[in-house]
């Protein structure tokens, strides 16, 4: 077996100095939450597979590993998203009924992934606010959601509302003739023409058909909700009930998060397999893709015994841009290379201080040792004092260059 | 709207007719290569405009590198699409060009094997399975990646599955259609992100395409 060190598709190490900034990432990421008043929880790594998936309506089947537990026989599923994990802490493990604001960052794993080229390990941080079923709730994890993007540093992100609740009241409406996952299909498309053909043979007609027309379109400035409102007035109660809903999400949206672009796109129903109420998603510039994304899922809780007003939101850290942390290490010689007691105790007082103001130094573990590549900077001992000074390039270790090593 | 830096990367497919057609489309909405394509053997071409980057390429990859945002549209037919099966674009505007038909095909006087599956030779490898799952007929798939005619001659396949234009090719080699899968024509279809990123911009263009096909 020469290649046994092979990683398996889509599964990524992190290496330096990558692995720090992405700590980095995460640490910025949780303090901010924890200022924003949210608890931190750490959702085991596996579960039994029935409360991985209930209430998820599908959604994670396919993504969620399996194995077998050699204790009990039952099936465990690797976590493949955390909410559903926060939404059974928040039901079945705490108790009380006010709002309860959850955090979490951690690995989760993606047996298929969604895409090529997606990491099937995603570092996930997320945020999930029970409790409350207005939406004031969602809009302070869209502030959150906008804030976490901020401390990433992607500059006016997109930020995109829509609300399952149109679809979803046409459907439970019986309005979509029984095809409510082919029309689906297509709204997520897009597809104006697959729509018309779809709306066609299922024999949708009159109001129906001209909203299902017109939803793909119905993206852009607050004005879509105008013109969804015109379409919407002869359609089931549910579906104005949403427009009004996304209408004053958008208000006090507005109001509590700057520097982002708001935008509306009523076809847009990621998650619809659990979200009950509005979802927003983020894009950033170049990115190709959602950078972070949530919604309302009231209810979820009930398959743990409490259904909860719920919503929240997640985003994969190792997909956003990576903060620059490292400004080099400090290489400082071994202890017992410094002559005499006195200087010895200054050098390691010296290291100590320079640790505790929070720089890395890196002591050399021989006298002969050269300094290792993460190193920038160097301690010297100059009139009578130990001082930082730049490390000359040549200096640094490297298997060709032999430098004449001098100590002040 | 953010102040959009780059030009469009639109995603065109290399064949012949589909290539010319969706090039004379563009030009109606005022994007030209700086170059004659046809003539050149680069793939990349600025525009005139400087509005957008053209890119050529085989018909099956469009959506990979429109899915993956290596390009902010693409023009690619209803067929490669189905066969694509992917959820990371838009499909935003139908062309109406290069239009052709999803079909099977069978040997002239072909008669069902029975007490086995059928063998359908195809490089709509995921339309033909879905298809026969959907009729309810066991199937195995034999995967080629072009001239499936000659499967059935040389008793490779039963059946193929494969776009018909005109079905002089089928009659050439002793084949006759039977059912229909789909419609095809070309479509333009865009990443998801760039749609959001760049709406006003995307938009504006699709609005010119759709008047340019009268639509």
């Amino acid at each position: 077996m020469t290649h046994a060190w092979r990683l398996p598709d889509g599964i990524d190490e992190v290496l330096p100095p990558d692995a720090w900034a992405l700590e980095t990432l995460r640490r910025r990421v949780l303090d901010l939450f924890r200022a924003w008043g949210y608890e931190y929880i750490e959702p085991p790594l596996i579960e039994y597979l029935d409360s991985l998936l209930v209430g998820f309506g599908g959604d994670l089947e396919l993504q969620t590993f399996r194995m077998v537990d050699q204790r009990s026989g039952r099936m465990l599923g690797v976590r493949a998203d955390m909410t559903s994990q926060a939404a059974r802490m928040d039901a079945a493990s705490l108790a009380g009924n006010g709002s309860r604001r959850l955090c979490y960052a951690g690995t989760v794993v993606h047996a298929n992934p969604t895409r090529v080229l997606e990491s099937r390990v995603p570092l996930l941080a997320g945020a999930e606010l029970f409790g409350c079923p207005g939406v004031e709730a969602d809009a302070e994890v869209v502030a959150l959601m906008a804030a976490a993007l901020d401390c990433a540093g992607i500059d006016a992100p997109v930020i995109e509302l829509g609300h399952v609740g149109v679809f979803r009241a046409l459907a439970d409406a019986g309005k979509l003739g029984g095809r409510e996952r082919a029309l689906f299909d297509a709204l997520q498309r897009k597809s104006e023409p697959d729509i018309d053909a779809l709306a066609g043979e299922a024999g949708i007609k009159g109001a129906t058909r001209s909203f299902l027309h017109a939803l793909p379109n119905l993206m852009g400035g607050e004005h879509v909700i105008e013109d969804a409102r015109l379409l919407a007035r002869r359609l089931p109660a549910g579906v104005m009930r949403s427009l009004d809903e996304i209408a004053e999400l958008g208000h006090v949206v507005r109001r509590c998060v700057s520097g982002v672009e708001l935008r509306f796109d009523l076809g847009e129903l990621s998650g619809y397999g659990y979200h009950t109420g509005p979802v927003f998603t983020a894009f950033g510039p170049a990115l190709g893709r959602a950078i972070a994304r949530g919604g309302r899922y009231d209810g979820l809780g009930r398959v743990y015994g409490r259904a909860r007003p719920a919503t929240g939101f997640d985003v994969n850290l190792k997909q956003l841009p990576q903060p620059t942390v490292d400004v080099g290490a400090i290489w400082a010689p071994a202890l017992d290379a410094a002559r005499g007691e006195r200087r010895r105790t200054a050098l390691a007082a010296k290291i100590a201080a320079l640790r505790a103001s929070g720089e890395r130094v890196v002591c050399a573990l021989t006298r002969s040792e050269r300094p290792v590549a993460e190193c920038n900077r160097e301690l010297v001992f100059v009139s009578d004092r130990w001082r930082v000074r730049t490390l000359a390039t040549s200096e640094m270790s490297s298997p060709v260059s032999k430098p004449k090593r001098t100590r002040g | 709207m953010a102040a959009s830096r780059r030009p469009l990367t639109i995603a065109l497919n290399r064949g012949d007719r589909i290539l010319s057609d969706s090039l004379s489309l563009l030009a109606r909405a005022g994007i030209e290569p700086a170059e004659s394509i046809e003539r050149s053997r680069k793939l990349v071409f600025d525009s005139r405009c400087g509005r957008a980057r053209l890119v050529i390429m085989r018909g099956s990859d469009v959506p990979t590198f429109v899915e993956y945002g290596a390009a902010d549209l693409g023009v690619a037919g209803k067929d490669t699409l189905l066969e694509h099966g992917g959820t990371g674009y838009y499909e935003r505007l139908d062309l109406k060009i290069a239009p052709c038909r999803l079909m099977t095909a069978v040997p002239v006087g072909f008669r069902e094997p029975h007490g086995r599956p059928l063998r359908v030779a195809t490089k709509f490898v995921r339309i033909a399975r879905e298809h026969y799952a959907d009729i309810g007929r066991a199937v195995e798939i034999i995967p080629l990646s072009g001239a499936m005619e000659i499967a059935p001659l040389m008793g490779l396949a039963d059946c193929i599955v494969d776009i018909v234009e005109t079905g002089t090719t089928l009659k050439a080699n002793g084949l006759e259609a039977r059912e229909l899968i789909a419609e095809s024509t070309a479509r333009v279809i865009v990443n998801r992100a760039s749609l959001k990123v760049r709406l006003g911009e995307i938009e504006a263009l699709l609005a010119t395409l759709r008047s340019a096909i009268g639509d």
